[in-house]
C-alpha cells in the first residue's frame, strides 16, 4: 500500500512538472526566436524631442568660431544628428570666485574653468545696505555680456539654417553664491539647504531676468526654467566638485510656490508660455533612502501650482539600467496621481573615466534610452554634456574646450543618440514593440510616425550577429548602423525581406513601411 | 524508534572545545547539555533549523516592494543609509537575527524548554516579518508613510515566505521539543481498604 501511494505521488508529482513546462514552453513558443513583434493599434507617449546641456562648456565657445558652427551644426541640424532640446546653463557664478579649480577633482581638471561658471550678475554692484531681492531684482546689476559665448551659442544653434532646436531650457544647478547659506554655490556641510527662504524672492528675480533676456534680448522661444536640479543630493562638503544645491522636499515645494508666481508675471507682461519644469530628479528610485523622489513629489502636490504640472523630469542616474526602479516608480506614481504626470529624461551620462572610443558606453546609452522609453514613458530624452574635453564619458562629441577650430570628434554615444534623434520625430509615437524570445542582449524600441511609417532601433550588445525575424505586412525597409565600423551608416535600403541580421555590438535603426 | 549515534558534529564540539585528550572529560560535559537524539528527533530539529536558516537568509533579499517590481531588502532596512548617516532598525534586524539564532535547535538538546522558546521566537519573528512594511515605514512621518502605502509599497514575496518559513519553523520546533517526551498516563488508583476479593472475605469468615 505504501508503495503504490509512492508511486502515484510520483506520477502526480512528474505530470504537474511536464504540464509546467508545456505551459511554459508554450506561452513563449507563440512568435520564433528574435521575432520583432511590432502591435501598431497599442500607442503609449507621444515623443517630444531629444537633447544635451550646454552646461560648463558653451561659455568656452568662442563666437564667430569655426568651432561654434561645426558644434552647432553636429548637435543641431540635421547634417548632424539634429537634436531638438537645448538646455542653457544659469550659472550660480562660481568663476567669480574659481570655486571649482582642481577643487576636490584632482587630475581630473583640465582647464582652471572646467566646472565654474558665469553668472550675468555683477557681483561688485551688490550693495550690502540693500536687501538681496533689491540687488536681485536691480536690471542694472546685470551684464549678460558676461556669459555672451553661451547665449550667442544658444542663439547659433537656434537661429542657424536647418536648425533642429524646438525646445529651449534654461536650468539652474544653483542659485547665485550671493544668495546662498554658505555665500558659494554649493553647500558648507552635505545636504546642507543652501538657499534661505528669505531669498527665494531675489532666486526667482535672478531666473526671471535670465529669462527675460533670452526671451526679450536674444528673441528666442524658451519652454521652460528649471531652478532646481537633483535637490536630494548633498552638494556640500569638502568634495563638492561643481554646483548644486540640496533641498528638503517642503523647501522645494516653497520655493516652486513662490517661483510658479514670478513666472505666471513674466508670462502675463509677455504674452508667453514659460513653464516651470520641476524638479529635475536626481533619481526614480523609490526604495532607496536617498531617492526621495515620492516625497519631493508629494510636497508639491499640496500646493496650489501643482495643478498646472504635468510633467516631471527625472534623471536615470540611481539605477540607469533597471527595469523595476523605473516600473515602480511609474507605477506609484500612476497610483497617486493617475494619469496627470508624465515623464522628461533630461539628464544621464556614462561615468567611466577614460574616453570610450569603441561601443561600450554607445550600447549602454541605447540601453538606457530604450528602458527610459518603454519601461519609464519617458516623453523625451536628453544626455548631460553635449561636448567632453578630456578624459571622461560625460559629452557626446569631443571637442578642445575654448578653441578656435578645433576638431569636433564624434563619440559612438552621439553616432547611437543619433539612431534615435534623426529618425524620431517630435509627436511621433511609441507604440508596442519588442523582440519576442530575444537572445540576450537583444531589444528594440519601436515608434510610429505620422505617415505611418515604422521605426524600429534595433540594439544588439552581444558578440555575435543575431538574425532578427521581421514581422510581415512591410514591403521597404532601409536601415542605418552604427557599429564599432560604422557611424549612423545607412547599410540597406530596399525590399522588406523575412529577417534582418544585427551585427555584433551593433545599433541600427530600421525605417519600415 | 531506533536510537541514532551521537551525531559527528557533537564529537567535532567537543574535541574542538576540549581538545583531545580532555575529550572524554569533555563529552561527559556536553552529556549533561545534549542528548542522543531519535532519528525523528533529529530529523525534525535538521527541518526546523533549515526553515528558520532559509528564512534568515531572506534577509537579504526584498522586504517590502510593489507590483511594479522594485523592492527593498530587508538588510537595507535593518541598515538603513539615511541621509545623515547609518540608521540601525532594531526591529527589522532582530526580526531576522531570530531565525538564525534558532537553527541552534538542530543541535539534541537534552533540555525540551529550548525547544519550546525557540518555537515561541520564531512565533514571535514571523509576525514581526509580517509587519516589515510598518517596520519599514516607522523611518518616515506618518504622512509620508500614507503617501508610500497609497502609492503600492507592500510586503515582498521573500519576506512573506520568510515569515511563512518562521511559522513552519516554529511548529517543527514545537514538535521537536515534544518529541520523545513520555507523557504519564493516568491510571484508575485503587482505593485501599474495603476488600472486595470475595475469597478472601470468605477466608475471613
Amino acid at each position: 500500500m505504501k508503495k503504490r501511494t509512492f508511486i502515484f505521488i510520483s506520477i502526480v508529482l512528474c505530470l504537474s512538472f511536464s504540464l509546467s513546462v508545456f505551459i511554459a514552453c508554450g506561452s513563449s513558443s507563440e512568435y520564433p526566436d528574435n521575432f520583432l513583434v511590432i502591435d501598431e493599434s497599442k500607442e503609449y507617449q507621444s515623443v517630444t524631442g531629444f537633447g544635451a546641456s550646454a552646461a560648463w562648456w558653451a561659455q568656452t565657445v568662442p563666437q564667430g568660431s569655426q568651432s561654434a558652427t561645426s558644434l552647432a551644426t553636429s548637435l543641431y541640424t540635421d547634417e548632424g544628428i539634429g537634436l531638438s532640446i537645448y538646455r542653457y546653463n544659469i550659472g550660480g557664478g562660481s568663476w567669480d570666485y574659481d570655486a571649482y579649480n582642481d577643487h576636490g577633482a584632482g587630475d581630473f581638471v583640465v582647464f582652471p574653468e572646467y566646472r565654474n561658471t558665469q553668472s550675468a550678475f555683477i557681483a561688485e554692484n551688490y550693495d550690502e545696505s540693500k536687501s538681496a531681492n533689491e540687488n536681485f531684482a536691480n536690471p542694472a546689476n546685470y551684464d549678460f555680456s558676461r556669459d555672451a559665448n553661451a547665449l550667442e551659442f544658444m542663439k547659433l544653434c537656434a537661429a542657424q539654417e536647418g536648425s533642429t532646436v524646438e525646445r529651449i531650457i534654461l536650468f539652474a544647478n544653483s542659485p547665485h553664491y550671493l544668495l546662498t547659506a554658505s555665500g558659494k554655490t554649493n553647500g558648507e556641510e552635505k545636504y546642507q539647504s543652501n538657499l534661505p527662504e528669505e531669498n527665494y524672492e531675489a532666486y526667482c528675480e535672478y531666473l526671471i531676468k535670465y529669462l527675460d533676456y533670452v526671451v526679450n534680448g536674444l528673441g528666442l522661444t524658451v519652454e521652460s526654467v528649471s531652478a532646481i536640479n537633483e535637490p536630494q543630493h548633498a552638494w556640500g562638503g569638502d568634495d563638492s566638485s561643481q554646483e548644486g544645491c540640496h533641498y528638503e522636499p517642503e523647501e522645494l515645494a516653497a520655493f516652486y510656490d513662490v517661483f510658479s508666481r514670478y513666472l505666471k508675471e513674466f508670462n502675463t507682461a509677455n504674452g508667453t508660455n514659460v513653464k516651470m519644469d520641476v524638479f529635475e530628479s536626481g533619481n526614480y528610485d523609490v526604495y532607496k533612502s536617498k531617492g526621495r523622489v515620492m516625497e519631493y513629489i508629494y510636497a508639491m502636490s499640496k500646493y496650489d501650482y501643482f495643478e498646472d504640472i504635468d510633467t516631471i523630469s527625472v534623471h536615470s542616474y540611481g539605477s540607469p539600467t533597471s527595469v523595476e526602479a523605473r516600473e515602480s516608480f511609474v507605477y506609484m506614481l500612476n497610483n497617486l496621481y493617475g494619469d496627470k504626470l508624465s515623464v522628461e529624461m533630461s539628464e544621464i551620462c556614462y561615468m567611466e573615466a577614460g574616453l570610450d572610443e569603441g561601443m561600450t558606453s554607445a550600447l549602454w546609452l541605447s540601453e538606457v534610452m530604450n528602458k527610459d522609453f518603454c519601461n519609464l514613458g519617458a516623453k523625451s530624452w536628453s544626455w548631460w554634456m553635449a561636448t567632453s574635453c578630456d578624459d571622461y564619458n560625460d559629452g557626446i562629441v569631443s571637442w578642445m574646450w575654448g578653441s578656435e577650430n578645433g576638431e569636433v570628434v564624434p563619440t559612438k554615444r552621439y553616432w547611437v543618440m543619433g539612431n534615435y534623434s534623426k529618425f524620431v520625430d517630435t509627436g511621433d509615437k511609441r507604440i508596442e514593440g519588442y523582440v519576442a524570445n530575444a537572445e540576450k542582449g537583444i531589444f528594440a524600441t519601436v515608434f510610429k510616425k505620422a505617415d505611418g511609417r515604422i521605426i524600429v532601433v534595433l540594439t544588439n550588445t552581444g558578440e555575435e550577429k543575431v538574425a532578427i525575424n521581421l514581422p510581415e505586412g512591410y514591403t521597404s525597409l532601409s536601415a542605418w548602423e552604427t557599429s564599432d565600423n560604422k557611424d549612423l551608416e545607412k547599410v540597406y535600403d530596399g525590399i522588406c525581406g523575412k529577417t534582418y541580421e544585427a551585427p555584433a555590438g551593433s545599433v541600427t535603426t530600421l525605417v519600415l513601411s | 524508534m531506533s536510537r541514532t549515534p551521537l551525531p559527528f558534529f557533537l564529537v567535532c564540539v567537543i574535541i574542538l572545545t576540549y581538545g583531545r585528550d580532555n575529550a572524554v572529560r569533555g563529552e561527559r560535559k556536553m552529556k549533561n547539555v545534549f542528548e542522543k537524539p531519535t532519528l525523528l528527533q533529529l530529523l525534525l530539529g535538521i527541518a526546523a533549523g533549515c526553515f528558520a536558516l532559509v528564512a534568515f537568509g531572506l534577509f537579504f533579499a526584498d522586504a517590502v516592494g510593489d507590483k511594479g517590481g522594485d523592492g527593498l531588502p530587508a538588510f537595507k532596512i535593518a541598515f538603513d543609509v539615511m541621509i545623515d548617516g547609518l540608521h540601525f532598525n532594531a526591529r527589522a534586524f532582530i526580526a531576522y537575527f531570530i531565525p538564525l539564532l534558532c537553527v541552534a535547535v538542530v543541535l539534541p538538546f537534552k533540555e525540551k524548554k529550548v525547544y519550546y522558546a525557540a518555537a515561541f521566537l520564531l512565533l514571535a519573528a514571523s509576525v514581526a516579518i509580517f509587519l516589515m512594511r510598518e517596520i519599514y515605514l516607522s523611518k518616515y512621518d506618518a504622512e509620508i508613510a500614507d503617501m508610500y502605502r497609497k502609492g503600492g509599497v507592500r510586503l515582498a514575496v521573500p519576506a512573506i515566505i520568510a515569515g511563512v518559513f518562521c511559522l513552519i519553523s516554529s511548529a517543527l520546533s514545537l514538535l521537536r521539543g515534544l518529541a520523545g517526551v513520555k507523557f504519564a498516563v493516568k491510571k484508575e488508583q485503587v482505593v485501599p481498604g474495603e476488600c472486595t476479593n470475595e475469597n478472601t472475605v470468605e477466608e475471613r469468615q
